[in-house]
């Protein structure tokens, strides 16, 4: 497939233009959309927070894949049983690999199960330490769209879900 | 001292942790986060760092001391310490965290302890420089200046 130099150049324009060093809109360029973050570790979660915080994102935590699949589960029933048109509970979900009580790759398929009784998919990230590997075929698997590597970074984090959006 | 002196032996002291490789650029990350709506948010997970770091290192320490040395064990909380230590960009701490994993794979007990001896090492040595920094901050402060950022 070609893609001509005009259309390339454009969307590069579109996502250099987000990025504070080409004076991009550094005040939320994400904003209103919400993020399911599943990690385990305080740590980790306080730099996600203040990172995704920084592009307008909503936050909300689960603490392991288990507490995310319930999370997941709840909020597309509620949605079902609603009113209002339907919509994703999440825009994405970041995905940590190694967590306790059920890990990323248990929780992605899991969580992939559930969305089919509704027909719908949330994007899931994973946030491994990993770059390849079995583990990263696995996670693919499972149905991960992207392996976002550690350590989350403001810059690659906003071209990348920019990138993603278009 | 006053304020415009102080502001340069806080960036002179940052250079220099950056240029001995004790930091790298995701500390800088941690600096750029931290804003009038989050203006302790590099003290408070430099705080959680070093209190997830000192467990990880009692429990390595008696991982590794076993008669039989579950290396499985080992591994997982050396690849925990090296997420951690890479996310505020203690750099010499993650390289000495690679270091033992991969004379983990080697089960190799000896050097295991020898390369946890240098990671305590340069986990104490980094937990100095960063409280030190975290002092000049402080006397910035209270002498009413601004904390400035390294470009």
């Amino acid at each position: 497939m070609l893609i001509d130099r005009d259309s390339c150049r454009s969307r590069l324009y579109q996502v250099l233009k987000l990025l504070p060093e080409f004076g991009g809109e550094v005040d939320k360029p994400l904003s209103g959309k919400k993020v399911l973050v599943v990690e385990d570790e305080n740590l980790l979660q306080k730099i996600a927070t203040a990172i995704l915080s920084r592009l307008g994102v909503t936050i909300e935590i689960s603490n392991n894949g288990h507490e995310a699949l319930q999370t997941v589960s709840k909020a597309l029933e509620d949605q079902r049983t609603s009113e209002s048109p339907p919509s994703l509970p999440y825009d994405y979900i970041f995905m940590d690999f190694q967590m306790p009580v059920m890990d990323g790759i248990a929780a992605t398929r899991r969580i992939r199960e559930e969305e089919a009784k509704y027909g719908v998919h949330i994007p899931i990230f994973a946030v491994s330490a990993h770059t390849d590997g079995p583990e990263i075929q696995q996670m693919k698997q499972a149905g991960v769209a992207y392996n976002l590597s550690k350590p989350l970074n403001i810059a690659k984090l906003t071209e990348f879900l920019s990138s993603f959006e278009i | 001292m006053e304020v415009g002196q102080l502001q340069r032996r806080f960036l002179e002291y940052t250079a220099s942790l950056f240029n001995q490789g004790l930091l790298d650029g995701q500390f800088q990350q941690l600096q750029q986060l931290q804003d009038e709506s989050n203006p302790d948010f590099v003290v408070e997970v430099v705080s959680l760092f070093f209190e997830d770091s000192e467990k990880l290192l009692h429990d390595l320490t008696i991982a590794i001391g076993q008669q039989t040395v579950d290396f499985k064990k080992v591994d997982a909380y050396v690849h925990q310490f090296k997420g951690s230590s890479s996310s505020i960009g203690a750099q010499r701490v993650r390289n000495a965290c690679i270091a033992i994993r991969s004379f983990c794979e080697e089960q190799n007990v000896e050097a295991c302890m020898r390369c946890l001896l240098q990671l305590k090492q340069e986990y104490s040595l980094v937990k100095d420089k960063l409280q030190d920094l975290f002092r000049l901050e402080q006397q910035i402060v209270e002498a009413g200046g601004a904390v400035p950022m390294l470009e």
